[in-house]
């Protein structure tokens, strides 16, 4: 399912509820588990509504894709009373205006935006960008030059980070 | 209501970064459902 203007993404996840209650008649009472990301962008809030009333639910939150991608560059996210900010990157036209106040900049699913996310990095000279697709998987790739990502790495699972560089 | 549903999340990719409690509600789950498309197919031996 890909999110357009026409989608109608309401009638899926009624879809997808519809389902779930479906193996909920099914099987009665208790162990019933839907597996989706970790909680930092949770569709979850999507279903919720569909499924209230049919079920006792719980979310287990997991590693978050942020934790693994901030294990994998050669710097810290934040340290002491540094500031981050996390994107999606639709809003990559404010990363200056926002470099101003943040120590680091996260913009999540930049694929989609990758031509915009490199124009606008050519502002942010004082900082140091790192490209991360699939953090912790073996198809795990880091690029410390955004402008050295070929186009066929561009993920759905990747993130960009602007960290400022110490003076 | 008796029926329960667990939203979990299951990590970045990495199957060994499947937390615990997560791995023992997997265990006695009778249905699981997942985005096939965004998961590691490695996390499916888990199941």
């Amino acid at each position: 399912m890909k999110k357009t203007k026409e989608t109608d993404l309401e009638a899926h996840w009624k879809i997808l509820s519809d389902e779930i209650i479906k193996y909920l008649n099914l099987f009665g009472k208790r162990r019933f588990y839907y597996s989706w990301r970790p909680s930092f962008l949770f569709y979850f809030f999507y279903l919720y509504p569909f499924l209230k009333n049919f079920a006792e639910i719980e979310i287990v939150p997991g590693v978050s894709s942020l934790s693994a991608v901030a294990s994998v560059i050669p710097t810290n996210l934040s340290i002491a009373n540094e500031k981050i900010i996390i994107l999606p990157a639709n809003y990559a036209d404010n990363l200056k205006k926002y470099g101003k106040d943040f120590d680091a900049l996260i913009l999540m699913k930049p694929h989609k935006n990758w031509q915009k996310i490199l124009k606008l990095a050519e502002n942010l000279k004082n900082y140091q960008s790192f490209y991360v697709k699939k953090a912790t998987m073996l198809e795990e790739k880091i690029y410390t030059n955004l402008k050295e990502v070929p186009e066929e790495e561009l993920d759905y699972f990747s993130i960009v980070i602007f960290k400022k560089r110490e003076d | 209501m008796e029926a329960m549903v667990y939203f979990i999340g299951i990590g970045p990719g990495d199957p060994e970064l499947l937390t615990l409690k997560a791995w023992k509600i997997i265990k006695n789950s009778q249905v699981i459902i997942y985005p096939g498309s965004l998961i590691n197919p490695k996390m499916i031996d888990f199941f």
